[in-house]
């Protein structure tokens, strides 16, 4: 087991630098100079001002070196400095994830909590009006753009009805407590977890089902177990292992924020940070939340591989 | 004979399709005795696991149903009646079953000490610590090598025949009066299938339950069966003692699977075999199910379904037997 994970890590290791080449050279490679974005605006600009600029940001230095002084600083934590708010990239992205991670993590949750029960409800008792009601739900579910979502909960919660508020995590002036911040958490929580809740759903009724029709179900029946102790302790485990797979998919999204979602509620989150920095050309701070965004892929794979191997013997023994 | 220990009479089950309901399998009667193995005998989709699965109420209720008049007594008690609740008592601690595929019949991220614990807390109320001895015990009774390890294994990390062992110890785990084996060695190797039966065997002489052996291998039942019946698309076409089977075949069935048993001491190029497939639900026959494959078929046959008539002791469904016909087989 051991060995299995120092050899996972490693594979991460070398993933994780070809992620750094891929970012960085896709970065040098995007038009308009970062200086010019800089200065734009200042007046009497001589060329020698902008090459002076440019020495001193090591930008006259060919793109290899320019790329390993980045990625040692990387290693180092030092994501380099915005050209937006000219503040370190790890100063704000270190504000910003605690709130992405706020309103992700708990959609995530949610939907696991949710999906689950009703997939296994609509596998055990399928094609009656439980299944076709958890169908139909979770269908609308997957199928509805967020914005589209959000659009409908801000308008019915927010504007007709007027007791959610429709964006930000506080109200502004009138200082910061959990209570509020839990009601401004539950339109976007929402959101999300309804693309979630429905594709976890599908596949979690369709694996328990499949699980259902197994031989050792069968066993299990056969050796007198109560019915819900063949369906909760002999199948639920192995339903699981195809959601663990589903739930592995959705981890990027978790750190990437919502980005979408994020946008119509106006959440602090790496989402918005992410749309604002695109469109000020903010390099530093695109390329580090790529590279938070990878790394946390990285490692959620590892973590659903031992999770598997938790699971699922098979798999942790080969 | 002993008084019989389990009692089935006129089992009668059909599915729901489609197209409507169509029965699986009809009028099949049998009993089997303490210390005793009945053999039941047929090509696939003869209906000999629709019968045992239907005794201990096995089926998906929402797709299949047991006929009203069907009867399945077991110590002279009615089954067909019970309740959910009641027939958990009675599965796996009365009846017990071991099914074909060794490899998918045990669930694959539960360890074996865990699943061969389970009867013994749900039938015997043991703690699972007193449960796991208990099955440690079965373990070693089925000779099983190093079986403190095998406990703490996972169903892949054992070999075939090691697994059925361990089905077989886990089906006997709480003394089944009547144990249903379902093809228990078609997933085995020629060697390990010997192995197995002699294991079965062993242990129905110290526990004296009684056998249920379904099987398509004519070489198995040969072995270990005392009765043997033969079922043909849902129906018994015959029934005798093993000896008299296998000397004395009456139904051109039961001949012509005797004939299809290819023989060491002949050499021949074709194997024999019954030309056709077994009639589906759908479209069962009017007259006798066995007409189209038959070659004895007379003009009756494909009109009626014959009736299951007694002839010395034994039974067999064929218009050749019936009265006044018997000069013509």
């Amino acid at each position: 087991m051991g060995k299995y994970i120092i050899k996972r890590l490693l594979i991460a290791a070398v993933t994780f630098l070809g992620i750094t080449v891929l970012v960085y050279i896709l970065a040098s490679l995007a038009p308009g100079s970062p200086v010019e974005m800089i200065l734009a605006g200042t007046s009497n600009l001589t060329q020698e001002d902008v090459a002076r600029m440019e020495a001193q940001m090591g930008l006259d230095q060919p793109v290899y070196v320019q790329y390993i002084i980045w990625l040692k600083n990387v290693l180092h934590g030092n994501l380099g400095v915005s050209y937006r708010t000219m503040r370190p990239v790890t100063e704000m992205l270190g504000e910003r994830i605690g709130p992405t991670l706020m309103l992700t993590v708990t959609a995530l949750i949610l939907a696991i909590l949710i999906a689950v029960p009703l997939g296994i409800v609509a596998a055990y008792r399928p094609y009656s009006p439980w299944d076709y009601a958890s169908s139909v739900f979770s269908f609308i579910g997957a199928a509805m753009p967020n914005f589209f979502a959000a659009m409908i909960l801000v308008y019915l919660f927010s504007i007709k009805l007027g007791i959610l508020p429709a964006s930000g995590m506080y109200d502004t002036g009138t200082g910061e407590s959990f209570s509020m911040l839990l009601k401004h958490m539950i339109l976007p929580v929402i959101t999300l977890m309804l693309q979630y809740v429905g594709i976890y759903t599908r596949h979690m009724r369709s694996s328990m089902l499949e699980v259902l029709g197994d031989d050792f179900v069968r066993t299990a029946r056969a050796k007198g177990l109560r019915e819900r102790a063949v369906v909760f302790i002999h199948a639920f485990r192995n339903a699981l292992i195809p959601l663990v797979t589903q739930v592995g998919l959705s981890l990027s999204a978790l750190i990437g924020g919502a980005i979408i979602t994020e946008q119509v509620f106006s959440w602090p989150g790496m989402g918005t940070l992410m749309v604002q920095s695109i469109n000020y050309r903010d390099y530093p701070t695109i390329m580090g939340i790529t590279v938070l965004i990878a790394s946390f892929v990285l490692i959620g794979n590892i973590v659903i591989d031992l999770l598997y191997g938790v699971l699922d013997p098979r798999v942790s023994r080969k | 004979m002993a008084e019989p220990i389990l009692e089935v009479t006129n089992l009668k089950t059909g599915f729901y399709a489609k197209q409507g309901f169509y029965n699986a399998i009809e009028d099949v009667s049998f009993s089997v005795s303490p210390g005793k193995t009945l053999g039941i005998v047929g090509e696939s989709g003869c209906g000999k696991s629709v019968t045992c699965m239907s005794m201990l109420k096995l089926l998906p209720e929402k797709s299949a149903r047991v006929d009203e008049g069907s009867s399945v007594k077991m110590h002279g008690q009615e089954l067909t009646g019970k309740s959910k609740k009641e027939m958990c008592k009675i599965r796996g601690n009365e009846i017990a079953m071991i099914f074909q595929d060794s490899m998918t019949s045990l669930n694959p991220v539960m360890t074996i000490g865990r699943q061969m614990a389970e009867p013994f807390m749900v039938h015997q109320g043991l703690s699972r610590k007193q449960a796991r001895e208990k099955a440690l015990e079965m373990l070693k009774k089925v000779g099983i090598p190093s079986p403190e390890i095998k406990m703490k294994q996972f169903p892949h990390q054992l070999s075939g025949g090691q697994r059925q062992r361990v089905m077989i110890a886990m089906a006997l785990s709480c003394n089944p009066d009547v144990l249903i084996a379902d093809e228990p060695t078609t997933a085995l190797d020629v060697t390990i299938q010997a192995q197995i039966v002699r294991l079965m065997k062993q242990l129905q002489e110290t526990s004296g339950t009684a056998i249920i052996l379904i099987t398509h291998d004519m070489g198995i039942v040969a072995e270990m069966a005392d009765e043997i019946m033969v079922m043909y698309a849902g129906n018994v076409v015959e029934k005798a003692s093993k000896r008299d089977l296998f000397q004395n075949p009456l139904h051109p069935y039961t001949k012509g699977l005797l004939a299809s048993i290819p023989s060491l001491n002949k050499d021949v190029d074709r194997l024999y075999t019954i030309e056709g497939v077994v009639p589906g639900l759908q479209n069962m026959p009017k007259g006798c199910r066995f007409y189209d494959r038959c070659q004895n078929a007379m003009a009756v046959c494909k009109e009626k379904n014959p009736g299951l008539c007694d002839r010395g002791g034994r039974k067999v469904r064929c218009f050749l037997y019936e009265e006044g016909k018997e000069a013509d087989a």
